[in-house]
């Protein structure tokens, strides 16, 4: 009588903007992390950045990963699933972009570099 | 055949009224727990504290509206400004936030009451005591007064050593309580809490809003807990987290505070926005175009929203890249906000939209909101935010943004939705003097202001010198300030005179579609008399008869089964019906349960920590008090359900709300304890004065002998599920006693490390860590045993059974939860000192 649970597939929902949030921890922890410890753009930079960029570039595949096993739940879908499947799909797909969009940086400036301004906000 | 039906539901009020409302004795008000009253509660007290706050805020205008002005001396200015942000942002907007929540939630669900009624009276409690302790500070003289962020070093003990600070640590910390409690309260109510049929694609849109704010509070308030939890020890005891001299940072509470801060923002302009996407559309007269798109945007935003903390923290030494992270975030935020703002746009273009009142409201919101957003770019651009940084600039568009997206949408849904609880129309006439006061006022404070700032007026000086060209700016300001406040004034008048003269309506004034308005106005304490099936996103523009047929009982669960209060529990996607959520009864635990735990904060306030320890005791014995009263004592037979099914109550259910209560529960302490950690490698790595003098001795066989007390106490209270699970009773409560007596030797293991092997925790951030990590691992150890001596009770007075397990699945859940936690707490602390002398 009563139906089997979906309540999992909400979690559909959060699995990609999750995956962001992860890569971003990662990226702004790690690069805090190496600066903590030491690197300086003149020395030991290199490591660093190749680091970064092995995560960024392993979380990317991730999210595309992702992305192609919510596609294939998709064609699976029976009607009341639909909506939440294909919500996490083009969230999936959102969380891909804006993750390209935050660690661009790693690949365009200096590592551990400059101690300056911050974009400020009131509050 | 109405005549027939009408009767019916007049003999289904006469059952259903008295049963869902608070009891008729002296002090049963004390008592209450139905959503509506406690919501009503919630929102009228929040509106008391922005009359407060909106006194302060003319305070701060009388002073300002001329040169040289003695009205406040500089001390008083400072307890003036810090209070009116304080009780603007943690006594108005948020509780305001959870009593419309509270108030709305079942009713746009179609339920009858929340997941965890007596939560929300508790939190109620917690809400009102705190508040009325900063209040009374505030009479005293002794009010906070280190800013609404209140930075250290300025807050702390060297240069604060007054009570002042302590007041607002504490305070705001009890208020956080009825924060958390409704977050977790919210997501366990929208995820299971609804009616038939309404799946996840059908829900209310302002539902998916209240639903992402919930999210959003759940791991937004963690670390501005812990920030105050630390900062108070660190007054209190002397635990240096934030003394630079030994080893702490004063970046580390502006990382925590920020961390809460900036969703803060969000969490302030969600249900905002949630207003409009809702009220928008009834008045257009069509769909709000794009309710997929805005969904999406909604949990976009609300991930999003966290990665910008640091944006506050100027000039605070932190590198490029890292704060390249933060711009790119910064503007990802950005593409959300479009969203939704195109998708009103389309809206109101496709539609016929009229000028009523909540219209008028939301056409204000409208312009003050987007040129927040235009000063909001300007702020983010570098070298004009160098010139503009803590001048009036930024007050005014920080005014801009919470006024323009929080106030006025609010008005607009006071407007919107004060028939449900006047039962009577809501007209034009006053309200629309009222509403050009305030517009016209808001304007000239805050416009002006932004003048002032790039001017260089800094923010939080309580008086300026002739000649600098500030006179005429601050003056105009400070009309247009009086002039908002005698509109809102008027709002006020308004509302209480549309309460008693205006015309009555039995239901549905604005022909709106959502479930809210299915019921007659006033509306009943039982919401509906029977539940709906709802088969669209709009069930009343589907079928206009359909509140008649719910009250005459017509849907699922009519009337009542016995004399207890009950709703549906559905499949949290799909939403066909799953359970039914047998209520609790109006009960005095949660007020019996906040006043100790309030107690607890006063002691400490007071330095009487003795007292504090005694209280907490208490309050844990209420608590299980109250836990003792879920359950059943014997298995439930299922239950009619109405078109048809049959249904098992929620005790004897796998996906009870109580589950996912906890589940919740956890994601909120494991963000504590994430934040926790953060904090702890933060100072290692960043702050200055590490290493500390000397580490922890090396004791591998205690962190060994601690490591399996842990597993074995996860693992015993999983067995114990099994053993339930298949009847085996005696071995069931073996495997609870074995993990109770696994989590006193953890218990042990833990609290060993900071009383025999660490240095004195004054010493260093260091020591001060390991013992906060410490009695963070502890603390839950402890609770995990007295749960499963808890539960074990609980077997023994036949409250659990293979059908009925809640008790021993939550009680070993959350073994898991603190057994995971402590083992990583047992490998950073034991673990690190080797790193670190290596
Ligand atoms: C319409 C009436 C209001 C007026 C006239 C007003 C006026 C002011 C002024 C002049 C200041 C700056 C004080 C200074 O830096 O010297 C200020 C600060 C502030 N206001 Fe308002 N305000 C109003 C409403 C609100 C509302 C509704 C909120 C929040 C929901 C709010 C939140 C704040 C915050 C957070 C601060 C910063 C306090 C600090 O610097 O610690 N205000 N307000
Ligand atoms: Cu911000």
């Amino acid at each position: 009588m009563i139906p089997a649970p979906t309540n999992r597939e909400a979690l559909g929902l959060v699995a990609g903007f999750g995956l962001w949030s992860l890569t971003f921890l990662l990226l702004y922890g790690g690069h805090g992390l190496a600066c903590g410890l030491g690197a300086r753009p003149e020395d030991g930079a290199a490591l660093t950045r190749i680091l970064l960029l092995a995560v960024w570039i392993a979380m990317l595949a991730a999210h595309g990963a992702l992305i192609v096993w919510f596609v294939r739940r998709l064609r699976a879908a029976s009607d009341t699933l639909r909506f939440v499947r294909r919500a996490s799909v083009v969230l999936a797909v959102a969380a891909l972009v804006a993750t390209f969009w935050t660690g661009l940086p790693v690949a365009a400036l200096e590592i551990c570099d400059g101690q300056s301004v911050g974009l400020p906000d009131p509050g | 055949m109405s005549e027939e039906r009408h009767n019916k539901a007049l003999e289904f009020h006469s059952e259903l009224d008295p049963l869902y409302s608070p009891p008729k004795t002296r002090f049963g008000f004390l008592a209450a727990t139905n959503h509506s009253v406690i919501g009503i509660r919630f929102m009228a007290t929040a509106i008391g504290f922005f009359l407060i706050g909106g006194i302060l805020a003319m305070l701060i205008r009388a002073q300002l509206a001329g040169p040289n002005t003695q009205f406040l001396d500089p001390g008083q200015y400072s307890q003036v400004f810090t209070m009116h942000g304080t009780v603007m942002m943690f006594l108005f907007a948020i509780p305001l936030i959870e009593g419309f929540a509270l108030y709305m939630l079942p009713k746009l669900l179609g339920a009858r009451d929340l997941a965890f009624p007596r939560l929300s009276a508790f939190g109620y409690w917690c809400y009102l005591s705190g508040g009325l302790i900063l209040l009374a500070a505030l009479l005293f003289g002794v009010a906070p007064d280190s800013g609404w962020f209140m930075y250290t070093p300025l807050s702390s003990k060297p240069y604060s050593p007054g009570i002042n600070a302590d007041v607002w640590l504490l305070g705001v910390t009890v208020v956080e309580v009825s924060a958390a409690c409704a977050a977790i309260e919210f997501m366990a109510t929208v995820l299971k809490v609804r009616t038939g049929g309404m799946a996840l694609s059908k829900m209310p849109i302002l539902a998916w809003y209240l639903w992402a704010t919930s999210a959003m509070m759940l791991v937004g308030f963690p670390p501005l807990i812990l920030g105050s939890i630390m900062l108070e020890v660190e007054r209190a005891f002397g635990l240096p987290f934030f003394d630079p001299d030994k080893g702490g940072d004063p970046l580390l509470w502006q990382h925590l505070f920020w961390l809460f801060g900036h969703p803060e923002v969000y969490i302030i302009f969600l249900p905002g926005a949630g207003i409009v996407s809702t009220i928008l559309p009834v008045f257009a007269r069509r769909p709000l175009v794009g309710y997929n798109w805005i969904v999406a945007a909604l949990i976009a935003q609300a991930f999003i929203s966290f990665g910008l903390w640091v944006h506050h923290m100027f000039t605070t030494g932190i590198p490029d890249l890292s704060l390249a992270f933060f711009s790119a975030a910064s503007l990802l935020v950005v593409v959300p906000t479009a969203i939704q703002i195109f998708s009103w746009l389309t809206t109101l273009l496709k539609g016929r939209p009229d000028l009523s009142l909540p219209m008028l409201w939301i056409y204000g919101f409208f312009f003050i909101f987007v040129t927040g957003g235009l000063t909001g770019v300007m702020v983010a651009i570098v070298p004009f935010d160098w010139q503009v940084h803590d001048t009036h600039f930024v007050v005014a568009h920080l005014h801009y943004v919470l006024v323009g997206g929080f106030v006025f949408p609010v008005l607009a849904g006071i407007y919107h939705w004060m028939p449900l609880f006047t039962g009577r129309r809501s007209d034009k006439g006053l309200g629309v003097l009222a509403f050009w006061l305030v517009f016209i006022g808001f304007n000239l404070t805050f416009f002006i202001m932004h003048l002032t700032g790039l001017l260089g007026m800094p923010r939080r000086v309580y008086t300026y010198a002739e000649g600098l060209g500030w006179e005429l700016p601050n003056l105009v300001s400070s009309i247009g300030g009086f002039m908002s406040a005698v509109g809102f004034g008027l709002v006020l008048i308004d509302v209480l005179v549309q309460w008693r003269f205006a015309p009555f309506v039995h239901r549905n004034p604005w022909k709106a579609g959502t479930l809210e308005w299915g019921m007659a106005t006033p509306i009943p304490s039982y919401n509906f008399a029977s539940l709906a099936h709802v088969e669209s996103r709009d069930p009343l523009h589907d079928d206009p008869d359909l509140p008649a047929c719910l009250a005459a009982g017509e849907g699922y669960l009519a009337g009542h089964r016995g004399d207890y209060r009950d709703t549906l529990g559905v499949d949290g996607v799909t939403g066909e019906p799953e359970q039914i959520i047998l209520l609790p009864p109006p009960s005095y635990l949660p007020l019996l349960t906040a006043l100790p735990l309030v107690g607890v904060a006063l002691c400490f306030l007071f330095s009487f920590y003795v007292g504090s320890v005694i209280l907490a005791v208490v309050v844990l014995f209420m608590a299980l008090r109250w836990l003792w009263e879920t359950g059943l004592r014997e298995d439930p037979a299922p239950i009619e359900a109405g078109f048809g099914r049959t249904l098992l109550p929620h005790p004897a259910v796998e996906q009870a709300p109580g589950w996912w209560g906890m589940i919740f529960t956890l994601v909120f302490d494991a963000t504590f304890f994430a934040s926790l950690l953060f904090g702890y490698i933060f100072l290692w790595t960043i702050a200055p004065n590490w290493p500390p003098p000397r580490f922890l001795e090396p004791a591998p066989i205690l962190a060994l002998l601690t490591l399996a007390s842990l597993g074995l106490g996860g693992f015993a209270a999983s067995r114990a599920v099994a053993a339930n699970r298949q009847e085996r009773e005696s071995s069931r409560s073996s495997w609870l006693l074995l993990a109770a007596a696994s989590g006193v030797a953890a218990t042990f293991g833990l609290l060993a490390v900071p009383i025999w092997l660490a240095p004195p925790p004054t010493e260093h951030a260091y020591s001060a860590a390991v013992l906060m990590l410490s009695a963070y691992g502890a603390f839950h150890t402890g609770l995990s045993t007295v749960g499963s001596l808890f539960v074990l009770a609980r077997c023994r007075r036949g409250f659990v059974s293979p059908l009925r397990s809640l008790d021993v699945r939550n009680a070993s859940l959350f073994w898991s939860y603190s057994a995971v936690s402590g083992a990583i707490i047992v490998a950073v602390i034991h673990l690190m000192p080797l790193v670190g002398a290596a």
